[in-house]
C-alpha cells in the first residue's frame, strides 16, 4: 500500500495547484468567519455521502435496527442543527464522528444507568472505545474488529460466539453443535462476550 | 423451563470461572435480552448490571453488528430520514454559514462559482444520489448524463493522490480525502460510449454508491465495482453494469490530470483550516 500525507507536502509549500491557480485553492492563511453558504442540496451529499457509516457506527453500538435507526436520526438531526455553529479546524466527518458518539454515550448514559455526567468521565470509567475506533467513520468496519476479538479468544469461546452472531444460529442449533446444554450456552456466550471486551 | 434451561455444571469443564459473580439469572436475562436484539427491536433496559456484564451487553451489540448485511440501513427509513431532515432545512431557511472555506474576496473565484453558479448542476449530482433511494428507472442517456455532473457544489481543490507511473493500466487507485473517498482509472482501452465519445485515459470517479452512498470496492478480476451493501456493481467507468439496479446512476465524475509525474484530482474541498490527509490505498 503506498501512502502519501498531501498535509505535509502542502505545509512545506509543495504541491500546489498544478495549473499555478494557487488563488483558488486553499491557502495557509485562516478563512473569515463569516464564510460561504452552502444549500440544502449540499446537505443532502453530506447525508448521502455518511448515512451508511453513521448508521454502520451506531448498530455496533446498539445491535438492533429500533435504536439504530433512533440514533442515527438524532446524529443527522443535530448536524442540521449545528451546521452554522464553529467547528474550528474539524473535518465534517470527525465533527459527525463526534456527534454519533455523543449521541451514544447519552444512550449508554441512559440505557446502562451509568452515573455519569459527562462523556470525558465515563471515559475515564473505561467507556472509551478501542484507539483504533477512533478513525474516521467511513473506514469502520465492525467486522474486521470482531475478527481480531474472534482470533483472540479461547476456541470454545470463539465458536459458541461464531455460531450465535456471524452464523445466526438459536441456542438450540448451537448446542446441538457444541454438545453442550441450552443452558450452557447461554452461561458461554455471556463470558465469553466478557472475555471479548477484556482481551480487546 | 425446559430441560434443556437446567444448568448442568459438569458440561462446563474447562470453561474458566469468571471473577465477578454470577447468577443464572444474569444469563437468562442476558438471552432475553439477546432474543430482542435478534427481533432488530429495542431490548428492555437491565436490573441492574455490573462494569463487566455491561461491556458483555456492549460487546453483544458490536457483535450483531458484525453479521452479514445486519448493519445496514434500511431503504426506508433512509428516505424517510432524508424527508424529515428536508423540512427541518426548509425551516432553516435552506441555507447555512458554510463548513467551507469563504471565497476570496474582489474576485470571483473557480470556488465560488462552483459554491454558487453550479449548485443546481451539483443539486442534480446529489439528487441524483439521494434519488436512488426512491427507486427510479432511469434511461442509459440519463444514467450517462450524470458523469459530467460536478460531484459536490461546494468548491474544489486540486489534490495530488498517487504518483501515475504508480496505476498499471486497467488498474483502479482508490483515494481518500476528508470530503470523498474515490477512485482513479488508469485506462488501458478507448471504448466509444453511446454518443460516440471515446473514454479519457485518466478516470476519476467517486467511490459512493449512487444507491445508499456505500463505498464501492474494485474487483480486478471482472473489472467492475461492487457494493458491498445491496449488490449493484459499477463498470471500470462508473456505469451501472447489466444486471444492476436499474435505478443506478453513474458514478459521478471528477476532474482528473497528470502533472509532473503525479495524478491530481479536483475534490470537494476541505474545511477551513482543516488538514487534509491525502492517504492512497493501493487498489
Amino acid at each position: 500500500m503506498r501512502r502519501r500525507n498531501v498535509e505535509q507536502a502542502e505545509r512545506a509549500g509543495a504541491e500546489r495547484e498544478p495549473d499555478g491557480d494557487a488563488g483558488a485553492g486553499r491557502g495557509t492563511e485562516k478563512p473569515p468567519a463569516a464564510a460561504a453558504e452552502i444549500d440544502a442540496q449540499s446537505f443532502r451529499t453530506l447525508y448521502q455521502e455518511n448515512l451508511g457509516v453513521v448508521y454502520r457506527f451506531v448498530y455496533s453500538k446498539v445491535g438492533n435496527r429500533e435504536e439504530a435507526e433512533d440514533l442515527t436520526s438524532q446524529v443527522f438531526v443535530k448536524a442540521v442543527r449545528g451546521l452554522d455553529r464553529e467547528r474550528g479546524s474539524q473535518s465534517i466527518q470527525s465533527w459527525l464522528y463526534q456527534v454519533a458518539r455523543t449521541t451514544i454515550a447519552d444512550y449508554w448514559r441512559s440505557f446502562y444507568k451509568v452515573r455519569a455526567t459527562s462523556l470525558e468521565s465515563m471515559l475515564e470509567q473505561g467507556w472509551e472505545e478501542p484507539a483504533e475506533e477512533r478513525v474516521i467513520l467511513v473506514s469502520y468496519k465492525p467486522e474486521e474488529r470482531v475478527r481480531r476479538i474472534l482470533d483472540l479468544l479461547p476456541p470454545h469461546y470463539r465458536e459458541v460466539l461464531t455460531c450465535r452472531f456471524l452464523l445466526n444460529l438459536s441456542i438450540k442449533e448451537t448446542a446441538e453443535r457444541m454438545r453442550l446444554s441450552e443452558a450452557n450456552v447461554k452461561v458461554l456466550q455471556f463470558r465469553a462476550l466478557k472475555k471479548a471486551a477484556e482481551v480487546e | 423451563m425446559g430441560t434443556g434451561d437446567n444448568w448442568d455444571e459438569t458440561d462446563m469443564s474447562g470453561i474458566g470461572k469468571d471473577n465477578e459473580a454470577e447468577r443464572l439469572e444474569d444469563y437468562l436475562e442476558f438471552e432475553r435480552h439477546l432474543e430482542r436484539l435478534q427481533q432488530e427491536k429495542r431490548p428492555r433496559r437491565p436490573r441492574r448490571m455490573t462494569s463487566g456484564q455491561a461491556k458483555a451487553y456492549q460487546m453483544a451489540a458490536l457483535f450483531r453488528s458484525a453479521a452479514p448485511g445486519a448493519a445496514e440501513p434500511d431503504l426506508a427509513f433512509a428516505a424517510r430520514l432524508e424527508a424529515q431532515l428536508e423540512g427541518k432545512l426548509k425551516s432553516r431557511g435552506r441555507r447555512f454559514r458554510s463548513l467551507l472555506p469563504a471565497p476570496r474576496s474582489g474576485s470571483m473565484s473557480r470556488r465560488s462559482l462552483l459554491a454558487g453558479g453550479l449548485s443546481a448542476a451539483a443539486g442534480i449530482a446529489a439528487g441524483a444520489v439521494l434519488g436512488g433511494v426512491i427507486e427510479q428507472n432511469l434511461s442509459a442517456s440519463q444514467q450517462a448524463a450524470t458523469w459530467n455532473t460536478p460531484l459536490v457544489g461546494l468548491g474544489k481543490d486540486w489534490l495530488a493522490v498517487g504518483n501515475a507511473i504508480d496505476i498499471v493500466p486497467g488498474q483502479m487507485l482508490q483515494f481518500r480525502t476528508d470530503t470523498v473517498v474515490g477512485y482513479v482509472f488508469h485506462n488501458d482501452e478507448a471504448p466509444a460510449t453511446e454518443d460516440g465519445q471515446p473514454e479519457p485515459e485518466w478516470i476519476a470517479m467517486s467511490a459512493a454508491c449512487t444507491h445508499m452512498g456505500c463505498i464501492v470496492a474494485w474487483n480486478s478480476q471482472d473489472r467492475n465495482l461492487h457494493c458491498p451493501c445491496h449488490a449493484g456493481t459499477f463498470t471500470r467507468y462508473g456505469t451501472p453494469a447489466s444486471g444492476s439496479q436499474n435505478y443506478l446512476r453513474s458514478l459521478p465524475r471528477m476532474q482528473v490530470r497528470v502533472q509532473d509525474g503525479k495524478v491530481w484530482v479536483q475534490a470537494p474541498a476541505t474545511l477551513s483550516g482543516a488538514s487534509f490527509s491525502g492517504d492512497v490505498d493501493g487498489g
